[in-house]
């Protein structure tokens, strides 16, 4: 990353059933994940065909788009917790670099 | 980034804050995580809400989780055979029913080609040997648990020992916030258990030597168990699955209060059962055996099942009537039975029983010669009554219509989730914890308070209230203290006697003493602020939602009743199971009460408006409550009927109350101990009434009411197609039409909401009945409560699950019918495919077979079936293949002999002899 004054961290993006949030969620957190952002009801394509998006009565059985930024060195750990969530289930995951300005936030 | 590879745990070494050990604990969490899905979240007895307790096998077809289940829990998800082929001599499962069924299952089964074994024989067909073989050839072996921990292997009764202690400590640890002490409240459970954990004297030194060298990560004991038995990869995560599979009911529990946030999870269980199992057994990883045989896979379409037994020839040839020497002829049928492998006859067995039920249950095809009544829309009817889904409402619904009717008024019922759309938290005057009243599916968006006029009377009433509660809670805590309860015995001893012989041999009486007692602190006339409490674009979004949902977005009569159920019940354990699912296990009044709140409300009726739905001025919404045990229907809000409808009400309360007789001797017929199942069908309204007032009130009775058992399909469609039928209280009936589905987004909601939460409850009604002692809660009256949150059967062992058996069957026998969810949509074929496309969640289900659907556009339309390949037709709902019209309703006093038949004719309907009550 090329700004000046921003710290390098790693994004992890999970797509994954509402209910296996509080499963990752906790992951996430016993790695020290200090926060993560949860967008429910997203929609799309993908291995298993088309996911509508938001149902009106149903929150349960939505898709949830789970990210959250750690420091480098924590990333590894978490990805590792991770993959046998998903190789067990269904649900995909993104990994990027990206920065931040306030890195205190995620340490 | 470099990959970790989780299967190399051991590798790694186990001490705290080593580099890899936070990688090891992410691992073995994820892997946990992953293995969790082998238990469903079991909610606290006081919100018990029916799910499938093998949800997590959903991911996989039905005929693949018959087989998963079978080797992970030793359990089935249908009947065994010999239930089938009884349900087959009782004419419940047909020849037509398994010929159907194998027309689905094996495909060299729709070829009708005869064949003959020799000139002279009769000819037979594929389908022919195949239906020999499910009636007579010898029964296929039971199912058994191969997924088994280490203890499990080795030592039964070391692996009793563990689950023993891990049972005592964990339901501690839950059932700490009811406790009147406990050495665990207030710290979360793994801290809790390793510091009294290490001193427990009823385990050896060494046990407890070895816990307090545990470290503060549960992650670490659980890599520390898979280190010493060196297990790695999948072995790893059948260890973790064994153990969360050993005792599912805690299991599941533990789950659940996870998600809640109380200081336990699966992580914490499974790292201390593993560590009582490899501190306790005297064992090391050589002694284990290897692997279990990978699963056993299971096909939707039969692959075949190699060479036949020759026993099994035999059993057909005999079955067939054909000589058991002739060689040409045992060839011919060995090739027909290598088609289906003998571990897949049941699941033929239960596509047979789903489409006996199908066939009983389907509304008709219109133009067919079979019955039923139309209605033509005309007039303005006197009024609409809205009632829950839950299939109990039917045979009510049925009462009302046929009571209405002799009265000349038209009253035209429809069905709709019980929470009427309202997704709310209640809190109630009496000041009880505010609860989420919705389905589990949905989080509660709006906190909806009970709110009097009168704030001096509330308040007053309140403080009596508090009163009493002090009294009852003084007696509790001594209840539950140590030695308080000697005294109390001594003090209280004889009084409490005598109650208890009055409330026992006097349930009615009592019950009339205990309102008189309370009628001093008679509460104040009250209102649900939903039209407060939500915005006035969430009032109008989801009172159009729900109107546009149920298809009632004209011919508004003056008077619309919205029933909300709840379930009257005494010293019963599962009383949330009785009530509303679609209120998250409470009574249904204040979601009816909070929805005619938003209703009535000018604002929300001008927003209607702009949206193509007038409702009337002088329409008013009023809810009721129907108690499913008593069959009464109660105004919830009489002071908020305005003058002008006074009349209507108290005449829509007269069919109510005639409707009640008819309603509660078709339920008593079937329920053991009732007038109506020892006198026939033929005693006296009264004496019917009494017993289920009686069934309310009495805390000995473990039969108050049958709850949804016998449900079997969901109905969505205008009660046009369904009125007239019974139903048998066997279907969920949901009003639906196309018309007022301008866009189809009525569909989908029903389909992706109210569709799920009746597989839920199908679900967990199915392996309640076909498992009892693995999926069911026992039999009531050896339910023990642990915490008010879970039971055991007797003094130990698993906390159950499910439901009693006093709500599936009585003494042996299922009274439930355990098949899978018949669906039947009226609508657009075109607008079912398109939220079959949207919807993940709805084909997994389809694809999976987990349940069925048939879609229709039109009540002349034939029904057609969804498969894999696309839509086909097979005959259900036309003559002879549909649900039969209803009969008149039955009064003692003039129709005895035809109600008996009537109720005899559906597998629900099963009168109970007297001797079979417990």
């Amino acid at each position: 990353m090329n700004i000046e004054g921003l710290t390098s961290m790693t994004k992890i993006e999970l797509v994954i059933p509402s209910a296996e949030v509080d499963a990752v969620t906790a992951l996430m957190r016993s790695v020290g994940a200090t926060g993560y952002t949860a967008l429910g009801g997203v929609s799309g394509v993908g291995h298993h065909g088309a996911h509508g998006g938001r149902m009106l009565f149903n929150d349960h059985d939505a898709l949830t788009l789970l990210i959250t930024v750690v420091p480098s060195e924590r990333a590894a750990a978490l990805v590792a917790g991770l993959r046998p969530v998903l190789e067990g289930g269904s649900g995909v995951m993104f990994v990027s670099s990206t920065a931040v300005s306030r890195p205190e936030y995620f340490r | 980034m470099t990959a970790t590879n989780h299967l190399n745990l051991p590798n790694d070494t186990v001490a705290t804050g080593e580099p890899g050990s936070e990688t090891r604990r992410a691992v073995i969490r994820g892997m946990i995580a992953a293995a969790d899905r082998v238990v469903a979240p079991h909610r606290p007895l006081t919100a018990f809400v029916a799910r499938n307790p093998l949800a997590g096998y959903e991911r996989w077809g039905f005929d693949e989780a018959v087989a998963r289940a079978a080797a992970e829990h030793g359990t089935r998800l249908t009947l065994d055979e010999p239930a089938f082929r009884r349900r087959h001599l009782a004419g419940i499962i047909t020849d037509h029913d398994l010929r159907a069924a194998l027309d689905r299952h094996v495909t060299e089964a729709r070829d009708r080609a005869r064949w003959s074994p020799r000139p002279g024989w009769h000819s037979l067909s594929v389908a022919d040997i195949l239906v020999a073989d499910l009636y007579a050839s010898p029964l296929a072996p039971a199912p058994e648990r191969t997924l088994l921990t280490p203890a499990e292997h080795l030592d039964p009764r070391v692996a009793a020992r563990v689950d023993d202690l891990v049972l005592r400590w964990t339901t501690a640890h839950l059932g700490s916030a009811h406790a009147a002490w406990s050495p665990m409240r207030d710290e979360a459970f793994w801290p809790a258990w390793r510091r009294l954990a290490a001193r427990d004297p009823l385990v050896p030194r060494r046990v407890r030597r070895g816990i307090r060298a545990l470290g503060p990560h549960p992650e670490d004991a659980v890599a520390e168990a898979l280190a010493h038995w060196r297990l790695l990869g999948d072995d790893a995560g059948r260890f973790l699955r064994a153990h969360l599979a050993a005792l599912p009911g805690l299991a599941g529990h533990v789950a659940n209060a996870a998600s809640e946030g109380r200081g336990i999870d699966l992580v914490d269980l499974i790292a201390v059962r593993a560590t009582y199992e490899r501190l306790l057994l005297p064992a090391g990883p050589d002694q284990l055996p290897d692997g279990p045989a990978p699963l056993p896979r299971a096909s939707v379409r039969s692959t075949g099942g190699g060479r036949a037994d020759p026993q099994r020839i035999d059993a057909v040839m005999e079955r067939l009537g054909l000589a058991g020497d002739d060689g040409d002829a045992r060839a011919v049928v060995g090739r027909v039975l290598s088609l289906v492998r003998p571990e897949e006859r049941i699941l033929i067995w239960q596509e047979a029983l789903d489409h006996s039920a199908a066939r009983r249950l389907a509304p008709p095809r219109a133009g067919g010669t079979e019955a039923h009544a139309t209605v033509e829309p005309g007039e303005r009817p006197f009024a609409q009554a809205v009632f829950c889904i839950d299939p109990r409402s039917e045979g009510l619904r049925r009462a009302v219509e046929q009571e209405a009717g002799r009265r000349g008024l038209e009253v035209d019922t429809l069905g709709f989730a019980g929470f009427f759309a309202v997704a709310m938290r209640w809190h109630d005057l009496d000041g009880d914890p505010p609860a989420a009243a919705c389905p589990v599916l949905l989080e509660p968006r709006r906190d909806v308070g009970e709110r009097a006029a009168d704030a001096v009377g509330a308040t007053r009433y309140r403080e009596r209230l508090r009163a009493r509660s002090a009294a009852a809670a003084v007696v509790a805590r001594a209840k539950q203290s140590l030695v308080a309860p000697y005294a109390l015995a001594e003090t209280a001893g004889w009084p409490m006697g005598a109650a208890a012989a009055v409330r026992t041999a006097r349930p009615l009486a009592w019950a009339r003493f205990v309102e008189a007692w309370q009628g001093g602190a008679a509460r104040p006339a009250t209102r649900a602020d939903a039209d407060a409490a939500f915005a006035l674009d969430e009032r109008v979004a989801y009172a159009e939602a729900a109107l546009r949902m149920m298809g009632l977005v004209g011919g508004f009569a003056r008077l619309v009743l919205l029933a909300g159920h709840g379930a009257d019940t005494v010293n019963n354990p599962f009383a949330s199971a009785l009530h509303c699912g679609a209120c998250g296990g409470l009574r249904g009044g204040p979601n009816a009460r909070a929805a005619a709140a938003m209703l009535n409300d000018p604002g929300t009726r001008a927003g209607l408006a702009g949206r193509g739905i007038r409702v009337p001025e002088d329409t008013v919404f009023v809810a009721v409550e129907h108690d499913t045990v008593t069959d009464r229907v109660a105004v919830c809000e009489p002071w908020s009927v305005p003058a002008s409808h006074l009349g209507d009400v108290a005449q829509a309360e007269a069919v109510l109350r005639a409707a009640r007789p008819a309603a509660v001797r078709e339920r008593l017929a079937t329920l053991p101990g009732a007038p109506a199942a020892s006198a026939a069908i033929a005693a006296p309204d009264a004496a019917l009434l009494a017993d289920a007032d009686r069934r309310a009130a009495d805390w000995s009775e473990s039969y108050p009411e049958w709850g949804l058992a016998g449900n079997a399909a969901l109905i969505v469609a205008p009660r046009r197609a369904t009125r007239g039928l019974d139903l048998a209280r066997r279907t969920f009936l949901h009003s639906y039409e196309a018309e007022a589905d301008l866009d189809g987004s009525a569909l989908e909601t029903i389909l992706t909401a109210p569709l799920i939460v009746a597989q839920w409850i199908n679900a967990q009604y199915l392996t309640s009945t076909v498992d009892p002692d693995r999926w069911g809660a026992g039999p009531k009256p050896l339910a023990n409560l642990v915490g008010a949150f879970a039971v055991q059967t007797g003094y130990g062992g698993d906390l159950r699950t499910g439901l009693p058996w006093q709500s599936v069957g009585v003494g042996r026998d299922p009274v439930h019918e355990p098949v899978r969810l018949q669906v039947f949509v009226q609508a657009p074929v075109a607008r079912v495919c398109a939220v079959i496309g949207r919807s993940g969640l709805v084909r997994g289900l389809l694809d999976g077979g987990w349940i069925a659907l048939r879609v229709r556009e039109q009540e002349a339309d034939p029904w057609l079936r969804y498969g894999e390949f696309g839509w086909t037709r097979e005959g259900i709902g036309e003559p002879g293949l549909s649900a039969a019209p209803s009969a008149p309703a039955p009064r003692a006093d003039t129709a005895p002999d035809s109600a008996a038949e009537r109720t005899a004719g559906a597998p629900h309907h099963r009168p109970v002899p007297v001797e079979e009550r417990p």
